[in-house]
């Protein structure tokens, strides 16, 4: 509630700040914060009231808009009524610019919440985030508690530093048992993010010498559902399974950390690295993630030499545990927020294109319609009215418009608002706190005036040069001038431009993610479902399900599933040296997922304990220790501490974790030889994979006699679908934009060749008269259409390659010379844009001379 | 509408005459919130908050008002307070229509007198 209240009151001051000066608005804050006192809504109405009062006072100052010069309220109601004369052009020119603003809105809610707006925490620009890389294939990978000691002893350009890991417990007691998420972190991580408890206190020194496991800190969330709320929960134990833990603080509503992941973390408890895992006798753990804080004055840069230092030093004195390892340094803003900028950043240059096509629309339509009125501005000058006056007539007729579309723009966002967090891929970071706010509707309201000012300037600007005597003389206007032809046909060329360089974009984004979905992954995907646990009888159990085509083992972990195991993979007596994932498998594995064998043989059933040991390796392995991937097979390979194999096959490189990350060199050993990783299972299905997956789960519960619960079935198209999300929601995105766009770009082309067509129709009738045919003058239409498409087709197709060499690195298969997209691109606009100017076409042909030469 | 001449000849509108007399009467420590209570008190009549303020800004303009910014307290959220006092022209122009509105008012008693 109190925090409820902070937020209304902040908008409250922020409203009042946009009338205000700061020192004025600040006053009168303090009168209703004092008056008023904590009731948050009542604040915030006041404030505005305030604000319009302010507003109001300050009208004087707005005079050199000649629209307040004159009676705002006459105004106002000759420019309703001159729109609901014409409805059609209002409901048209208000679909559209409310549709544009209602993407832009949305667009940029989510945009703002996850990448723009600064984390939640005391400078948060000094924190930064310390992960690390393998230097074999730029996978990231955790850190071990040796850097971290080091750093925190060593790194003088950070203030503070905490390390964590996630950590989940099984909360007992209350109705249903339930696992929350939490971490285990460092006393000192609460210090670096300048974090305070809501009540009770966050963790601190006294926990590091207390030793770990006795102190807990909950959430805002954990204290509501478990303790309803109440003061006791200070000094209660924590309701979970394992040695009893006091709750010494409860954190506020607001905190969240780790912030990347998908659940929100419940609790916090303190992790202090053991003796053992201080020392690297017993090999390098990593497990960690760092957080740290720059001290004042430091950058990233300085911090991120300093660490490389440290980590520098180890890398002497160990060389084995650090050969292919790096530390990450990074802001924690841009760490959390790398895996989502690039694409969501193009969204907001799709949107502003978007909502560029929206207003050139609009500011088509208004142009149109003035020129079809300009006899009536005509008379009105006659009758004495001052250009000003005209000028301000039609700017209000724009505002009306632009506000009742950012009324049905706003409400457009709210309504796709849901529908688009819940089509968010998972993990993307502060998603749950998406929510559109005061900042973001005035945006949008500003965007929607301002495109309303402008669509409205330049037909109130020519309207006002319309010489009275001319535009009254009878059949006056029915030509129009060729500086108006000019402003249309430019105006058509930018939006035909806009439609193209969006298209351009979004199609390179779908044609990417196109190819990632259909990328070859050195297996067939399609049919497999993976078990990540394993008994004596569960191959016989799985085989005998109806639908199964064949069942394999892994020691380790199944394709597109986490969790590798690397190792150093020597050529016998040679130099030769490759880092490698090692696994090892049952006969038939790789007949199993469909690998391509591209040497050699699989493992069978011959390679049994007490034969030579063999090794099947993928294709990097073999070049890299063999120059060749026949040459390999026959040939003996070395692992540290458990001696040579024969390597009997090469096979494809496998993608194991999707298309988008390479995973290898690696090597296979023969399950059956020796003792090797957990056993895991993969089953592959005749059918539909999702159709066979019940019967599997039930076999695989029936009889179960490994540990914990019977492991549930995971498809692995379903993962494939998991590891491309984020593609795949950019895609879609890009595709509605792009839809979008061509729908506002055919109501734009259509719009005006038809307004062409109209003006045109005097001039269509005399030369139809001296004999042109239907054909003649539908084919000249259209082909100033085309001329017109043609132009802004490649301004756009420019425009749209140098958007897209910003987003080089979304692309994949795809390059932003790629000639597809920008064919797309053009063909589909030329397409619509010709249709579009088909039926005013056709009317032009139709056009009877006699009817039009005698009306005028 | 221009700006109208400052002094001795300055007369107020109802309302302006209204919130000038509540500024005098709290010499000195005056601000939107006692005006308006001193108002309702008085008079029995509410004025709604940005009436007010609107008010007391255009009487600053006319420099018949002054403003200060005086401390911040923990009750108004750690904001400043405004303070507002008439500067001598303000507390002629209270004068002026006083008496402008006695010199009318003269003789009426009878009339005006409660039934």
């Amino acid at each position: 509630m109190s925090n409820r209240h902070a937020r209304s009151t902040s908008l409250a001051d922020r409203v009042l700040r946009l009338a205000l000066p700061s020192r004025k608005a600040e006053a009168v804050a303090g009168d209703l914060e004092e008056e008023l006192d904590g009731s948050g809504l009542r604040v915030l109405y006041h404030s505005v009231m305030y604000a319009a009062a302010a507003l109001w006072l300050r009208r004087r100052a707005l005079r050199l808009f000649p629209v307040i010069k004159m009676n705002l309220r006459l105004t106002l109601r000759d420019a309703a009524r001159s729109l609901r004369r014409s409805p059609a052009l209002f409901v048209l020119a208000i679909a559209v610019l409310g549709t544009g603003m209602g993407a832009a809105t949305l667009t940029f809610t989510v945009v703002d919440t996850v990448v723009l707006r600064p984390l939640a925490f005391d400078q948060p620009s000094q924190l930064i985030s310390i992960s690390g890389t393998t230097t074999r294939n730029g996978a990231s990978a955790m850190v071990s508690p040796v850097d971290y000691a080091g750093w925190r002893d060593h790194v003088k350009a950070l203030e503070s530093i905490a390390a964590w890991r996630l950590d989940s417990a099984r909360l007992t007691g209350g109705d249903t048992p339930l696992t929350v998420r939490g971490a285990k972190v460092t006393p000192d991580l609460f210090a670096v993010l300048r974090a305070r408890p809501l009540i009770g206190r966050t963790l601190g020194e006294q926990d590091r010498r207390a030793g770990p496991g006795s102190v807990v800190v909950i959430s805002h969330g954990l204290w509501q559902r478990r303790f309803g709320g109440s003061m006791d929960v200070l000094g209660a134990a924590f309701p979970a399974a394992g040695p009893p833990l006091e709750i010494v603080g409860v954190m506020p509503e607001a905190f969240a950390f780790p912030l990347d992941s998908p659940e929100r973390a419940d609790y916090w408890m303190p992790y202090v690295p053991a003796e053992a895992e201080l020392s690297l006798a017993q090999g390098r753990v990593s497990f960690l993630q760092i957080v740290g804080r720059l001290r004042d004055g430091a950058t990233v840069d300085q911090a991120r030499a300093e660490i490389e230092a440290v980590t520098g030093g180890l890398k002497r004195e160990h060389p084995q545990l650090y050969s292919d390892w790096r530390p990450v340094v990074e802001g924690l803003h841009e760490s959390l927020t790398a895996r989502v900028r690039g694409w969501m950043v193009l969204a907001l240059w799709a949107v502003a294109l978007l909502m560029a096509v929206a207003c050139a629309n609009v500011a088509n339509l208004l142009l149109v319609r003035a020129y079809g009125r300009s006899r009536d501005s005509a008379v009105r000058a006659s009758l004495g009215a001052t250009r000003n006056q005209l000028v301000g007539a039609q700017l209000v007729e724009s505002v009306l418009i632009a506000v009742v579309a950012a009324v049905v723009g706003m409400g457009l966002a709210q309504a796709g608002l849901r529908t688009l967090i819940a089509s968010l891929p998972e993990g993307i970071v502060r998603a749950d706190g998406i929510a559109l706010d005061l900042r973001v509707f005035a945006v949008s309201a500003a965007a929607a005036l301002l495109a309303g000012v402008l669509a409205g300037v330049v037909p109130a600007w020519q309207s006002s040069r319309t010489d009275v005597v001319e535009a009254l003389k009878d059949g006056g206007g029915a030509t129009a001038g060729p500086s108006r032809r000019r402003w249309r046909s430019a105006l058509l060329v930018t939006e035909v431009a806009f439609v193209v360089a969006l298209l351009v974009v979004s199609s390179l984004l779908v044609g990417s993610f196109m190819r990632v979905s259909r990328a070859d992954l050195g297996f067939d995907h399609a049919r497999l479902v993976a078990f990540r646990g394993f008994d004596d009888t569960a191959v016989d159990r799985l085989r005998a399900v109806p639908g199964v085509a064949s069942v394999s083992v892994i020691g380790g972990s199944p394709p597109l599933h986490p969790g590798t195991t690397t190792t150093n993979l020597g050529r016998l007596n040679r130099a030769e040296r490759a880092r490698a994932e090692l696994g090892s498998v049952s006969e038939g594995y790789f007949t199993t997922i469909g690998a391509r064998l591209l040497a050699g043989r699989e493992v069978t059933a011959l390679d049994v304990k007490g034969g030579e040991p063999v090794i099947v390796i993928d294709e990097l392995a073999a070049r890299a220790l063999f120059d060749d991937v026949h040459g390999a097979v026959g040939q003996k390979v070395t692992l540290p501490s458990a001696g040579e194999y024969r390597v009997v096959g090469v096979i494809a490189n496998l993608r194991l974790m999707g298309p988008e990350a390479i995973t290898g060199p690696q090597a296979y050993r023969a399950l059956a030889q020796g003792p090797g990783a957990q056993p895991r299972i993969v089953v592959r299905t005749q059918g539909d994979p999702a159709a066979v997956a019940p019967a599997l789960k039930v076999a695989m519960a029936a009889g179960w006699t490994g540990r914990g619960a019977a492991p549930a079935p995971s498809v692995l198209s379903d993962r494939l679908r998991v590891l491309t999300a984020d593609r795949r929601f950019a895609a879609g995105l890009m595709l509605a934009l792009g839809a979008l766009a061509i729908v506002l770009g055919a109501i734009g082309i259509y719009s005006v060749t038809a307004s062409i067509i109209a003006q045109r129709s005097r001039e269509i009738g005399v030369r139809m008269a001296l004999g042109a045919t239907a054909r003649n003058v539908g084919a000249s239409v259209l082909r100033t259409t085309g001329r017109h498409l043609l132009a802004g087709a490649l301004a756009g197709a420019a425009g749209g390659w140098m958007i897209s060499r910003i987003f080089r690195g979304l692309l994949f298969g795809l390059t932003t010379t790629s000639p597809e997209p920008y064919l797309i691109a053009v063909g589909v606009v030329l397409a619509v844009g010709l249709i579009a100017a088909l039926v005013p076409a056709r009317r032009a042909s139709r056009v009877d001379p006699l009817v039009v030469l005698k009306t005028g | 509408m221009a700006r109208r001449a400052v002094g001795s000849t300055a007369s107020l509108a109802e309302f302006e005459l209204l919130v000038l007399l509540a500024v005098l009467q709290h010499s000195g420590d005056a601000y939107p919130l006692s005006i308006r209570n001193a108002i309702e008190e008085r008079t029995g009549r509410s004025p709604s908050r940005p009436a007010v303020f609107i008010t007391l800004e255009r009487l600053e303009q006319k420099g018949l008002l002054e403003s200060r910014y005086g401390e911040a307290t923990p009750s108004r959220g750690g904001r400043v307070k405004r303070f507002f006092t008439a500067t001598p022209a303000g507390t002629a122009a209270v004068r002026n229509t006083l008496e402008q509105v006695r010199s009318m008012s003269a003789g009426l008693q009878s009339v005006l007198k409660k039934r």
